[in-house]
């Protein structure tokens, strides 16, 4: 595991590093790298480590969801086959909805309903 | 506030809301735009996204109660025809990026008798998940009445199951889930501090 060096910021510079550190942040967050980013000079961005280390990434045991796929799918349609595999698919239900339902509906008053009663 | 930071090759537990918003374009755009990004991402093999059955079953419900109530639908053959032609495509979606798990993790087995009892150690979590976090007393926008904010059975459930999947974070739109932001990290798609 490669890793990035510590970037420490004391007193004064701390004010002045924070546009930098944003930009800094931003750009891993367009163009992650290999680097195990750790950061630490104050509270404020104590929280920081919402970044997963890229050891986590590589180490955790892989999900196997051959079977439950397929229990899902035949609880959901059990006389449909399953779907096959394709690229794009997601773009067959993006919108689906618009030609069924008016403008406008208040879907986040129904999700709200449904998640929270 | 804090940024939140998606990687590439992070697995990332989905909740219900982000599909529900990603069918229907015509309520709030921006909302749409953000859910299909992030399902294009994750279609694309950004990030492994990860679908529990609970998060179906709220799917389900919600374009249940769309169609029924809004929708120029006539019979309820055709509701769960449209249900079908919305989840299904998720189904083609490359197993390496999309997984449809059940609520038990393998590596769990209860008691014998209990084996098929669907999330029988989550519940436990759930519950204890639950008592960890009260919430707080809010304003009902609606009624200017006080009501209660926080977490509710089924997103402790959500959360629960992203722990023990080893989930990074937890798309969703609810604000809710910033409470329990230390057993699963929220990645709240409308939160401009948050960056996928």
């Amino acid at each position: 595991m490669e890793l990035a060096p510590v970037t420490l910021f004391k007193g004064k510079e701390r004010a002045e590093a924070r546009p930098a550190i944003s930009h800094f942040l931003l750009s891993r967050a367009i163009a992650p790298s290999t680097f195990h980013i750790f950061i630490s000079y104050s509270d404020r961005f104590a929280e920081i480590r919402r970044i997963t280390p890229i050891s986590k990434l590589v180490e955790r045991p892989q999900i196997d969801d051959t079977e439950s796929r397929k229990m899902i799918w035949q609880a959901l349609f059990p006389t449909a086959p399953m779907p096959k595999v394709r690229e794009h698919a997601l773009e067959e239900c993006c919108g689906l909805l618009d030609k069924f339902l008016p403008e406008n509906v208040p879907i986040d008053k129904i999700i709200q309903r449904v998640k929270h009663g | 506030m804090p940024y939140t930071i998606a990687r590439k090759g992070e697995r990332i537990y989905i909740d219900s809301n982000v599909f529900v918003y990603c069918f229907y374009s015509k309520h709030k755009p921006n909302l749409y735009a953000k859910a299909k990004d992030f399902l294009s991402k994750v279609e694309n093999g950004k990030f492994v996204g990860i679908v529990s059955s609970a998060t179906i079953m709220e799917i389900i419900k919600s374009l249940r109660e769309l169609l029924v109530k809004y929708g120029r639908v006539k019979s309820t053959q055709d509701v769960e025809t449209l249900v079908q032609q919305c989840i299904s495509p998720l189904f083609s979606i490359p197993p390496d990026r999309m997984k449809f798990l059940e609520g038990r993790p393998p590596d769990l087995i209860p008691m014998p008798e209990a084996k098929e009892m669907y999330y029988y150690n989550v519940s436990n979590e759930a519950l204890r998940t639950m008592q960890k976090y009260p919430g707080k007393i809010g304003t009902d926008m609606d009624t200017g009445e006080p009501e209660h904010k926080g977490l509710h059975a089924v997103d402790t459930f959500h959360v629960v199951l992203a722990k023990k999947l080893q989930c990074d974070k937890l798309a969703t739109f609810a604000w809710e889930f910033k409470e329990t932001a230390a057993e699963i990290t929220p990645l709240i798609l409308i939160d401009n501090n948050a960056f996928w």
